[in-house]
C-alpha cells in the first residue's frame, strides 16, 4: 500500500482549517509568486518563517507535511548538485575542481537557493491539500473560475472533474499494485534494462487498468446518475463558501509579506516596473 | 512444502507511519495439504502469502521462508524456478486478464517461464480442458467478452499453465454464486491431483471447513494457532480466543445443542450434520 | 397503483462477438411502499439489469417500467424518479464521489437543491442511521468494507427515497461486513418503512426478507413469501441453493422425521428439539 501525501485531508480544527478555500487558493498564487521573487538568504529565512507559523496554526503534524518532499527528494537532490558542479562564476576563483566541474562559493549558494525554492514550492501546497477537502477546492475553485462561465466555460464540470480525479488517484495506484504484482506473480519481468523490453512488460499492467478504469468511470457514472446528478443545474452546497474577516486580514497579511519581498529585493524604481508589468 | 520462520513485516520501515503487519509467523505447510488461511480483513493474510513466491521481499532480520529448499531470505532467488513452483491466483484473477485471445493470455505465463510456443500452447489448451472449458470454441476468443465465471477460470488457468506444484489462491470464490463457488471448489480439488499442495485464504468458514485438512489463524499480524478443522471448529472458545466465524453447519449444531439435541458440534458437513441429527434423535427414540 | 410496477418489461443488449442478448424476457412484477423483497438468481440472471431499470437509468427495449405512475423513459420524469428510488452497488469503492464521508454523503441532497441547513440535516440523519457520524470527516481509505458500504448507503438515504435497492451490495464483503449492511437494511424498513428491493445470491440474506422473487434466465421464476421454500425445484432450477436449515429439513422430513419447513435457523433447532422430544 503506497501512501499519497499530496491530496489527503488531515481532519483538525484550526483557523487554516476553517479559512475560506477561495482566499486560500488566491493566498497561495500570491505565495507562489513571492517565492518566485526571493533572492536572498534572508528573504527565504522570512518565507520559511512564516510557512512554519502556517503549519503550526493548522495543526497538522509537521512531518506529515515534510513527507510531501519524499515526493520531489530525487529532483531535489539531482537539480542542487547540477546547479552546484556547474555554476561558473567568473569573478572569483573556484573552491574545488575536478576536471570540467568547479565548485564556486557562489555556486553552493546558488544550489541552495534553488533547493531552498523547491522546498517552499512544495511545501504550501501540501498544507492547503492537507487542510481543505477536496470537496472546498473544487468549490473555491470552482467559485473563483465562475466569471468565466459568461465565456460558456464548464467550470462546475471542470471542478467535478478535478474532485474526481482526486478520489480515484488513490485507487487506481492500489490497483496498479495488484495487477503488476498479479503479473509478475505469472513471471512477468518488469526488471529489464532494455527501454522496450520495458515497454512491451507495461502492456499487461497497462490493459487491465485500462479495463478497470472504465468499468469504475462506469460504475461511479451509474451511482452519480442514481443519486439525481444532473450537472450544475439546480445543485445547491451543503457547506456554502462565506468570506470572514479573518479571510480579508489574512489575505491582506499575505499581500503586505509580499510586498515586504519585493521591497527586499528590488529597489521602488524596479518596483514601479514590475507594477507596471503587471498592469 | 513451505517453510515460514520467524517472519515479521513492517510496513513503511523507518517514517512515522510504520505499521507491522506480521508478528514472528511460524508455518509449516506440508506436500499434500490443502491449507487454509482465515482471519478478518486486515489480519495479515495477504501479505503473508505475498511472501511464499517472493512479491514481497523478506526484510532484514526478519526471519525466513524456505520453499522447497529454496530460502527466499537470501539475496539472489532464481525468480524463474521459484514462481514455476509457486502460483498465486489473487482476488478477483480475472481483472488481470489482457490479451486479445484466451490462448495468448493462458499462454503469458508458460512464455514468461522460456517455454517454446509449441509448449506453452499444448499447456495452454491442456489447461483450459482442465478448468472446465470448451477449447474449440474458447481459445480464439478475446477474454474480455466472456461471462465473470468463464473470466475467472481462464484467469485460473493462466496460472494452472505453468504447473506450479504450490498452488496459493486468495478468496478464489470471491462475489460468485453458490452454483460458482461449487465449480470452483470442485475445480481445484482437480487441480489439486497434478498440484499437491495448496495453500487457500477464504472469508468463507463453510469451504475452509469442507476442504482443508490444516488451517492457520491469524489474528492482527499473528498466527493464533494451526488446526485441524474438527479441533478448530469443534470448540466454541477456540473459535471464540480466535475471533472466528463459525461456519453455517457449527452454527446450527450449536443451536440444536442449545436446545438439548445432542450432536456432536465438531461436525463440518451438510452430510454429517444430518446423519447426526439422525442419530440424535433416533438413538433416544430406540 | 402500485409503487413501482413492471409491465412486460423487455431488455437486450449486444454482447462480445456482436449477439444480441436478451437480459429480460417479459418481466412482471409490482413492488408496494415499505415491502422487504429479496430477488434472487445466479450470476448472468439478469437482476443487475433489473435493477438498472427501476430509476431509468437502462430504458426497456419493450413493455413499460413504471414509478408512482410515471414512466421512467419520460425523459422529464427521471429526477423525480430517482429521488423515490436510490440504487447502493456492487463495489464499495466506486460509488464515492468524494474524499470526505459527509461531503460525499452530501451529494445526492445537493442535486435536489435543498437549501444548506436541510441538506446539513439529513447528512448527519443519515450518517447517524447507518452508525457512521463518527466517521464523518474521515476519508475511504480509512474504512472497512463493510462500513464503506454503510456509507453508500447513508448517500442513497439522505435523497430520501422511498424505495432503496441493494444490487448485490454485500457481494464483495467479508461476513462481518455482509452483517453489518444487513442489519442497517433490515433496520432502516421497519424504521423508516422504507420499501428494499435487496439483491443477492445469498441465500441465508434473502431469508431475511419478506417476500422472494426468483429470477431465472431473464424470466421470473417464483414470486412469493417465505413458503417458496416448499418448493426447492424454483430455486434449484435457477442455480441457487437453499438456506442450510431448509435443506436439511426437508432432508430429515424425507428420513421420516416431521420438522415441518422451518423459516429461520432457531425455528429449524425448535422443530428439531420437538421432534426428539416427541419421540421420546
Amino acid at each position: 500500500m503506497r501512501d499519497v501525501s499530496m491530496g489527503q485531508y488531515y481532519p483538525a480544527s484550526s483557523p487554516v482549517h476553517r479559512a475560506d478555500p477561495r482566499f486560500k487558493l488566491i493566498i497561495l498564487i500570491l505565495y507562489l509568486v513571492t517565492v518566485f521573487f526571493c533572492d536572498s538568504f534572508f528573504s527565504f529565512g522570512f518565507m520559511t518563517l512564516f510557512v512554519l507559523i502556517t503549519i503550526l496554526l493548522s495543526r497538522v503534524p509537521i512531518l506529515k507535511v515534510l513527507k510531501s518532499l519524499r515526493l520531489i527528494i530525487i529532483i531535489l537532490v539531482f537539480t542542487t548538485l547540477l546547479m552546484m558542479i556547474f555554476y561558473s562564476d567568473t569573478t572569483s576563483a573556484p573552491l574545488a575542481e575536478w576536471g570540467i566541474f568547479h565548485i564556486y562559493l557562489n555556486g553552493i549558494y546558488a544550489a541552495i537557493k534553488l533547493g531552498w525554492r523547491l522546498m517552499l514550492l512544495v511545501l504550501m501546497p501540501t498544507v492547503l491539500t492537507l487542510t481543505s477537502t477536496p470537496t472546498e477546492l473544487c468549490d473555491g475553485l470552482e467559485s473563483l473560475l465562475s466569471p468565466l462561465k459568461v465565456l460558456h466555460l464548464p467550470v462546475h464540470e471542470l471542478a467535478l472533474i478535478m474532485s474526481i480525479a482526486l478520489r480515484l488517484i488513490p485507487s487506481l495506484i492500489e490497483e496498479t499494485d495488484k495487477i503488476v504484482n498479479a503479473q509478475r506473480a505469472r513471471g512477468a519481468a518488469f526488471e529489464s534494462r532494455n527501454p522496450f523490453k520495458k515497454i512491451k512488460a507495461m502492456i499487461p499492467v497497462l490493459i487491465p487498468l485500462f479495463v478497470s478504469s472504465f468499468r469504475r468511470a462506469d460504475e461511479l457514472a451509474d451511482a452519480m446518475d442514481s443519486r439525481c446528478y444532473r450537472g450544475a443545474k439546480g445543485r445547491t452546497r451543503m457547506k456554502k463558501l462565506k468570506a470572514k474577516f479573518s479571510d480579508f486580514v489574512a489575505l491582506l497579511f499575505w499581500c503586505a509579506i509580499t510586498v515586504c519581498i519585493l521591497f527586499l529585493n528590488y529597489n521602488w524604481l524596479g518596483w514601479a516596473f514590475i507594477t507596471a508589468l503587471s498592469l | 512444502m513451505i517453510e515460514v520462520k520467524n517472519l515479521s513485516f513492517v510496513y513503511s520501515p523507518k517514517t512515522p507511519f510504520t505499521t507491522q503487519a506480521l508478528f514472528d509467523i511460524n508455518l509449516s505447510i506440508e506436500t499434500g495439504d490443502f491449507f487454509g488461511i482465515i482471519g478478518s480483513t486486515g489480519a495479515g493474510k495477504s501479505t503473508l502469502v505475498s511472501h511464499f513466491n517472493a512479491l514481497t521481499k523478506i526484510q532484514k532480520n526478519s526471519g525466513a521462508v524456505i520453499v522447497d529448499e529454496i530460502d527466499l531470505s537470501a539475496k539472489k532467488i532464481d525468480l524463474k524456478k521459484l514462481r514455476a513452483k509457486v502460483g498465486m491466483v489473487f482476488q478477483y484473477p480475472e481483472h488481470q486478464l489482457f490479451a486479445d485471445t484466451v490462448l495468448k493470455d493462458i499462454m503469458f505465463g508458460p512464455k514468461n517461464l522460456g517455454i517454446n510456443n509449441a509448449e506453452a500452447e499444448q499447456r495452454a489448451r491442456d489447461a483450459i480442458a482442465l478448468v472446465g472449458l470448451d477449447c474449440a470454441e474458447i481459445a480464439e476468443r478475446s477474454p474480455f467478452e466472456l461471462s465473470g465465471g468463464q473470466k475467472r477460470r481462464v484467469a485460473l488457468a493462466g496460472v494452472i499453465a505453468m504447473h506450479p506444484e504450490i498452488l496459493v489462491l486468495d478468496e478464489p470464490t470471491a462475489g460468485l454464486d453458490p452454483k460458482g463457488k461449487r465449480e470452483i471448489m470442485d475445480l481445484i480439488l482437480r487441480i489439486k491431483a497434478d498440484c499437491p499442495t495448496v495453500v487457500m485464504i477464504s472469508h468463507n468458514m463453510d469451504e475452509i471447513a469442507e476442504y482443508c485438512n490444516k488451517i492457520a489463524v491469524l489474528r492482527r499480524g499473528r498466527v493464533m494457532g494451526v488446526f485441524s478443522p474438527r479441533e478448530l471448529f469443534g470448540s466454541e472458545e477456540l473459535l471464540e480466543s480466535c475471533g472466528v466465524e463459525l461456519p453455517l453447519v457449527t452454527e446450527l449444531a450449536v443451536k440444536l445443542n442449545g436446545l438439548g439435541v445432542a450432536v456432536d458440534k465438531s461436525v463440518l458437513t451438510e452430510n454429517e450434520l444430518f446423519e447426526e441429527i439422525k442419530k440424535a434423535v433416533g438413538v433416544k427414540n430406540a | 397503483m402500485s409503487f413501482l410496477e413492471f409491465k412486460n418489461v423487455e431488455y437486450s443488449y449486444v454482447g462480445g462477438d456482436d449477439e444480441l442478448i436478451q437480459a429480460l424476457k417479459s418481466v412482471s412484477f409490482s413492488i408496494e411502499r415499505g415491502e422487504f423483497v429479496a430477488l434472487v438468481g445466479c450470476n448472468g440472471s439478469g437482476k443487475s439489469t433489473l435493477a438498472r431499470l427501476c430509476n431509468g437509468l437502462l430504458a426497456p427495449d419493450g413493455g413499460e417500467v413504471l414509478v408512482d405512475g410515471q414512466s421512467t423513459t419520460d425523459k422529464r420524469a427521471l429526477f423525480d424518479i430517482r429521488k423515490k428510488i436510490g440504487i447502493v452497488f456492487q463495489n464499495p469503492d466506486n460509488q464515492m464521489v468524494t474524499t470526505i464521508v459527509e461531503d460525499d454523503v452530501a451529494f445526492g441532497p445537493e442535486n435536489l437543491g435543498l437549501p444548506p441547513e436541510e441538506i446539513r440535516e439529513r447528512v448527519d440523519w443519515a450518517l447517524a442511521s447507518v452508525g457512521m457520524s463518527e466517521h464523518a470527516k474521515s476519508g475511504p481509505f480509512r474504512l472497512s468494507g463493510g462500513q464503506k458500504q454503510r456509507v453508500a448507503i447513508a448517500g442513497v438515504l439522505a435523497i430520501k427515497p422511498e424505495l432503496m435497492i441493494l444490487d448485490e451490495a454485500t457481494g464483495m464483503l467479508d461476513p462481518n461486513g455482509r452483517r453489518e449492511v444487513l442489519e442497517v437494511v433490515k433496520k432502516l424498513n421497519r424504521d423508516e418503512n422504507m420499501a428494499v428491493i435487496m439483491i443477492t445470491h445469498f441465500m441465508e440474506e434473502a431469508a431475511a426478507a419478506d417476500r422472494i422473487i426468483v429470477l431465472n434466465k431473464g424470466s421470473i421464476a417464483a414470486d412469493g413469501g417465505k413458503e417458496l421454500f416448499n418448493t426447492p425445484e424454483v430455486f434449484e432450477g435457477a442455480g441457487l441453493d437453499l438456506p442450510l436449515y431448509v435443506r436439511l429439513a426437508r432432508r430429515l422430513n424425507d428420513a421420516g422425521m416431521d420438522v415441518g419447513c422451518p423459516l429461520t435457523a432457531d425455528e429449524f433447532a425448535a422443530a428439531v428439539a420437538k421432534a426428539q422430544g416427541g419421540k421420546k
